[in-house]
C-alpha cells in the first residue's frame, strides 16, 4: 500500500509526531525519551536547521531564520494550534496525541530567549490534552475563525486586544509601540523542534516527517466498479496523516490508503493547502507533484492540506463556495479586502452560474485586491481564485455558457461540500491513520 | 531608502494623501489610496524617489486616522 515510507525505516531512522501510544507522560517518555537540557538560541537553531524545519502552519518560513532573528529579545512566546481553516485538522489531532512534545518545544525555545511567559493558544477542545498534562500551562482560548490563527491576530488576542490581524511595519519579533516582542510558532514547528533537538543530542538522523489532513469531496460513494473509494473521504471527514515531510500529493494520498493514480485516471484534482491554496491536477498528481511546476507559491504544502475533488463534484461550483467563504473570512478592517473579496466572489460567482463575468474581468480585480490588506488573506484569496482559473480554464468556460461537466443536470444537485465554515472536530471525528 | 505605508486597516477612504501625492498615488474603485507600481499593480508602499519625502510627510500629517507611515525599508517579517 505505501511504497514510499517503508515503516520500519520510518521506526528506526527517524522519530515520528505520533509516536506515542497515548497522550500519557509514561507514553511519550516510552516512545522519546528524555528531553535533553535545554541550550542557546544558536544549538536550538542549529537543530531546527538540521532538519530543515519550516514552519508548519503554512506559510513555510525556515524556523532557524526566525529563531536567530529573536537574539537578545525575550519575546512572549506563542504556540499558535489556532487551526482556522476547515480543512485542516492535524493541529488538533497533535494537541490531542502528542501534547507533551508542543510543551516540551515551547520551554526549549523559552529557555533559549530567555522568556517569562508562554501561551499556547488552540480551540477549547484542542487544548484540553495541553491543560491535563500541564495545570499549570497558560492557554487562550481560539474560537476558531480562519482570519484569527494570522501570527499578529494571535498576539493580539493574547495581549488583551481583539482578535484581529495588524498593520504591522516591523517584524512582529521587535518591539513597536503598545505591543512586545513575540514569536508564534505553530504547535506542530514547536513539537518537531523537541523532537530535533533530542537527535542533535544524540547525533540521529534529525526528524523528517509532517502531519498532513486529507479530505475529500466526491470520492467517499461506491464508484461503478466496486467501493474502491474509502468512506474515509466523505465530505465531512477529515484524517490526520504523518508521512514524509517531502512527500508528493500522490504519496500522501496513498499513505491515507487512497489509490492516488486511479483517483488521477479518474480526473480528480487536489487542492493543496486549504483555503489560500492551490489546484494540482489529475496528471499532476499522478506525476508525483505537490506543488504546481514553476508555480510563485511560497507556499507549497500550506500547512498540509489535502482536499481531493472527484470528478462528480463540479469544482467550478466548489470554487464559488470557497470564493464566498473567503469573502466571510475577511476580519472587516481593510478596504481592499473588505469591498475587494465579496467583489470576487460574486465574479466567480456569475462566472459559475453562467450568469456574466469573464476570466479577464476577474484577473483585473485580482490585481487591484492583492497585496492590499494589513495581512495576506486577500493575497491567498486571490492565489486561490488564480489557480483555480488556471485548473478549471475549461470548465468555467463550459459554465459560463451554462453548461458543466461534473453533472449535466446542474442545479438540482444535492450540495456535499465540507462544512466549510464549521468548527474543527475533535480527532474522534477525524481519526489518524499512520503508515506504520 | 525611505517608503510611504498605507495602513489598510486604519485607512478610512477620506482621500487627502492622493490629492497631496497624485498622481503617483491613486484610488481605486473604492476610494482606497493605492501606490502603482512598474508593472502596475496597485500596492501599499510608496518608494519615495528624490524631491517626494516632503508631501509624503505632509499627507502623513493631513491623514485623519494617521494611516500612513513613513519608513526605511525593512526586510519582511
Ligand atoms: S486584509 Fe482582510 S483579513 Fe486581513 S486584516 Fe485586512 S480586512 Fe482583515
Ligand atoms: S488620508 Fe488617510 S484615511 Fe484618507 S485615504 Fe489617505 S490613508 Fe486613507
Amino acid at each position: 500500500m505505501n511504497r514510499h515510507l517503508e515503516p520500519q525505516q520510518a521506526r528506526d531512522e527517524s522519530p515520528r509526531l505520533l509516536a506515542a501510544a497515548d497522550p500519557s507522560w509514561g507514553a511519550h517518555l516510552a516512545a522519546h525519551g528524555e528531553l535533553p537540557p535545554a541550550g542557546g538560541l544558536e544549538a536550538l537553531a542549529a537543530a531546527a536547521a538540521a532538519a530543515g524545519l519550516a514552519g508548519r502552519g503554512g506559510a513555510g518560513f525556515p524556523t532557524a531564520r526566525k529563531l536567530l532573528s529573536l537574539r537578545g529579545t525575550a519575546p512572549l512566546v506563542i504556540a499558535n494550534g489556532s487551526e482556522g481553516d476547515s480543512f485542516s485538522a492535524k493541529d488538533a489531532m497533535l494537541l490531542a496525541r502528542a501534547p507533551w512534545l508542543v510543551l516540551e518545544g515551547l520551554r526549549l525555545l523559552a529557555e533559549a530567549v530567555g522568556s517569562r511567559r508562554t501561551v499556547v493558544r488552540a480551540p477549547a477542545e484542542a487544548l484540553a490534552g495541553i491543560r491535563a498534562a500541564d495545570p499549570g500551562q497558560e492557554c487562550s482560548e481560539a474560537t476558531g475563525t480562519f482570519i484569527e490563527g494570522e501570527a499578529s491576530a494571535v498576539v493580539a488576542a493574547v495581549t488583551g486586544r481583539a482578535a484581529l490581524p495588524s498593520f504591522h511595519a516591523l517584524p512582529l519579533s521587535q518591539t513597536q509601540p503598545g505591543r512586545p516582542p513575540a514569536l508564534v510558532l505553530n504547535v506542530e514547528t514547536l513539537a518537531v523542534l523537541a523532537l530535533a533537538w533530542r537527535t542533535a543530542a544524540r547525533g540521529a538522523p534529525p526528524p523528517s516527517t509532517r502531519l498532513y489532513t486529507v479530505s475529500g469531496d466526491g470520492v467517499g460513494g461506491p464508484l461503478p466498479d466496486g467501493a474502491w473509494g474509502p468512506s474515509a473521504l466523505a465530505p465531512g471527514q477529515r484524517w490526520v496523516i504523518e508521512a514524509d515531510a517531502g512527500a508528493s500529493a500522490a504519496e500522501v494520498l496513498e499513505a491515507a490508503g487512497l489509490d492516488a493514480s486511479r483517483l488521477a485516471a479518474t480526473g480528480a484534482s487536489v487542492l493543496v493547502g486549504g483555503r489560500h491554496g492551490h489546484w494540482l491536477g489529475a496528471e499532476q498528481v499522478a506525476g508525483g507533484a505537490m506543488r504546481v511546476a514553476g508555480s510563485a507559491s511560497p507556499r507549497g504544502t500550506g500547512g498540509g492540506m489535502l482536499h481531493v475533488v472527484g470528478a462528480e463534484r463540479c469544482p467550478v461550483d466548489l470554487v464559488a463556495e470557497l470564493a464566498q467563504v473567503l469573502a466571510e473570512d475577511s476580519a472587516g478592517q481593510c478596504g481592499p479586502c473588505v469591498f475587494g473579496l465579496p467583489a470576487l466572489a460574486a465574479s466567480v460567482g456569475a462566472l459559475a452560474r453562467g450568469s456574466g463575468g469573464s476570466p479577464h474581468e476577474l484577473e483585473e480585480l485580482c490585481q487591484r485586491v492583492a497585496g492590499r490588506g494589513a495581512c495576506h488573506h486577500p493575497d491567498g484569496a486571490v492565489g486561490f481564485l488564480r489557480s483555480s482559473l488556471a485548473a478549471f480554464g475549461e470548465e468555467f468556460a463550459l459554465h459560463a455558457r451554462g453548461s458543466c461537466s461534473a453533472l449535466h443536470a446542474h442545479g438540482d444537485r444535492a450540495r456535499r461540500g465540507l462544512a466549510l465554515t464549521g468548527p474543527v472536530p475533535g480527532p474522534a471525528q477525524g481519526g489518524n491513520r499512520e503508515v506504520a | 531608502m525611505q517608503e510611504l505605508r498605507i495602513d489598510m486597516s486604519a485607512c478610512v477612504a477620506r482621500g487627502l494623501c492622493s490629492e497631496v501625492l497624485a498622481p503617483r498615488l491613486g484610488r481605486d474603485e473604492w476610494g482606497y489610496p493605492w501606490a502603482v507600481d512598474e508593472s502596475g499593480r496597485g500596492t501599499t508602499r510608496m518608494p519615495l524617489v528624490a524631491g517626494e519625502e516632503r508631501a509624503a510627510r505632509e499627507a502623513a500629517r493631513l491623514c485623519p486616522v494617521r494611516a500612513l507611515l513613513l519608513t526605511r525599508v525593512t526586510p519582511a517579517a
